[in-house]
């Protein structure tokens, strides 16, 4: 439908990146901005990016649960599927260095568990030879477990998120029949979540300024404040967005432009991923 | 006699925690007429206004829209016609794409897509930002983000604009496009504002609320040159009146 007015899907490449998005069409010229940062690279043209998001999310579930309910991966899968994650990022045209950076996101979180393995396993350790001693040896392969594990799988949605443009994301969980109010809930989370955290930015600025001699201590009470402070008026948000919906006909779905195809490129995801979830469950 | 395009009678709105925001209000507004509603903070504007699409309902008195009164079963069929913008952006775009934000209505009003994409086009246009469809609405700028708050209702092709403050934070050349933009619009409309040159300049009439209470209602040349009335109820003359420019003349708009 090019040359037709109205909003287009086209591909076009600058430096050496190839976009496609929606955008306006005025006459003969394309006029467009580009996202800027993570949300950037789900606007690349590549196989991954152009499968279904269906099948994308199906596929990452199952990969998550063959990771997480199975036995701890040995080093050697370990590489093997950090391989496999890699020959995606490769396929989909991102960089891969930023993908696993951005899965470490979750070592601080699963770290914390993570610490307390060794000391807990087999009721105890310390008393036993110390976290050193051969009674914490399975208590460290849990630790492991529970590290690399957590990596796999933020991994496995990082390459999710960058492969799919939120709206699609939205639109495939919808067509999985997820339940309409985690459809809108996780909605507002993608739209709303950089205005809170503005808010809470400007909040801390404003504490920064009004007593910058304060201390730790009194500093942290406060925050206990600022949380609440923040709560009411995202209460208060709530009700008037709610207003605003009202206002344009809201009726409990949220409606999208957006259209699926599933195709030959998603059954063979679907197979792949289901050899892959099989082979780590058996290895 | 022509029907008002908005008819508030005797209109009092009382808050669950026993604030009266509203006390008896009359107030028309006719097809094609441009009102200015003006006032301190806490007047009862904002009240006033989510009144008018039945957001909020009357605690006593009625409202109407093109004669159409506001109760449960024609409150969707007001809110096709009553096209409300509220003041803070963020609360008026809430999905994932400006595309989405601006289509939103159109397609909750049940058009088909063709039509809905038809709408969303010609609304983005209007205000000049079609090449933003595809951005998440947090990555535009702040003057952006209250046009393409004013295309979402645009799209759904209102009989009547009711716009909050539609120049506020705006920087000058920002606030200066949202005039000319809100000029080139061939629909009824009532603005509450603090800007009183924006009244001066875009409206024919002015009504001043203070307490709840309609304290003043006649042509704005006539209301906004009368400080001693101003400065009693908050408010100043437009340095635009003082300057000599002239007010916006009854009529401009032709629905």
């Amino acid at each position: 439908m090019t040359g037709a007015p109205g909003i287009h899907r086209h591909e076009h490449e600058h430096a050496s990146a190839v976009h496609r998005h929606p955008h306006h069409h005025a006459g003969s010229a394309h006029e467009h901005r580009h996202g800027t940062g993570f949300e950037q690279l789900t606007y690349l043209v590549s196989p991954v990016h152009d499968l279904d998001p269906r099948s994308k999310t199906v596929a990452t579930i199952v990969l998550i649960l063959a990771i997480v309910l199975t036995p701890p991966v040995r080093p050697f899968e370990f590489a093997l599927l950090v391989v496999m994650f890699a020959a995606v990022a490769a396929i989909s045209r991102l960089p891969i260095a930023t993908l696993f950076a951005r899965a470490c996101v979750v070592l601080p979180v699963a770290g914390t568990i993570a610490a307390f393995a060794p000391v807990t396993h087999s009721g105890g350790s310390l008393s036993v030879g110390g976290i050193a001693g051969a009674y914490a040896g399975g208590g460290w392969i849990a630790a492991w477990a529970i590290l690399s594990k957590a990596w796999l799988c933020a991994l496995a949605t990082v390459v999710l998120s960058a492969t799919t443009p939120v709206p699609r994301l939205i639109r495939g969980l919808e067509a999985l029949r997820v339940p309409d109010i985690f459809i809108t809930l996780f909605s507002f989370l993608s739209r709303y979540v950089d205005i809170f955290r503005a808010q809470l930015r400007s909040l801390r600025i404003a504490l920064d300024s009004r007593a910058p001699t304060m201390g730790r201590l009194g500093r942290w009470r406060l925050y206990g404040n600022l949380a609440g402070n923040l709560f009411v008026r995202a209460y208060d948000r709530g009700e008037r967005v709610h207003a605003a919906m009202l206002s344009r006909g809201f009726d409990g779905t949220l409606p999208t432009a957006e259209t699926l195809r599933f195709g030959a490129g998603d059954i063979l995801l679907l197979a792949l991923v289901a050899m892959t979830a099989t082979a780590v469950a058996l290895y | 006699m022509q029907i008002p395009a908005l008819e508030l009678i005797g209109l009092s709105h009382r808050y669950p925690d026993g604030t009266l925001a509203l006390d008896g209000i009359d107030l028309s507004v006719l097809a094609g007429e441009s009102v200015a509603l003006l006032g301190p903070n806490g007047a009862g504007k904002s009240t006033l206004m989510l009144h008018a699409n039945g957001v909020l309902r009357p605690s006593s008195g009625t409202v109407a829209v093109d004669g159409v009164g506001i109760e449960d079963a024609t409150v969707r069929e007001v809110r096709l016609r009553v096209g409300l913008v509220f003041q803070d952006p963020d609360d008026q775009l809430f999905m994932t794409s400006v595309y989405d934000d601006v289509a939103f209505g159109p397609l909750n009003m049940g058009l088909p897509p063709d039509e809905a994409d038809r709408r969303a086009h010609e609304a983005l246009h209007a205000v000049g930002l079609a090449d933003q469809a595809s951005r998440p609405a947090q990555h535009l700028s702040f003057g952006q983000r209250k046009r393409i708050a004013l295309a979402t209702v645009l799209a759904m092709d209102p009989s009547l604009l009711v716009l909050d403050e539609p120049t506020s934070n705006l920087d000058p050349r920002a606030r200066r496009d949202m005039i000319a933009l809100i000029t080139s619009l061939r629909v009824t409309r009532l603005v509450a504002t603090h800007d009183m040159d924006l009244a001066w300049e875009l409206c024919e009439r002015a009504v001043i609320l203070d307490a709840g209470r309609v304290a003043a209602d006649g042509p704005c040349k006539d209301v906004l040159s009368d400080e001693a009335l101003l400065f009693a109820h908050g408010l100043e003359t437009p340095p635009s009146a003082r300057a000599g420019r002239p007010c916006a003349a009854p009529g401009t708009i032709r629905p």
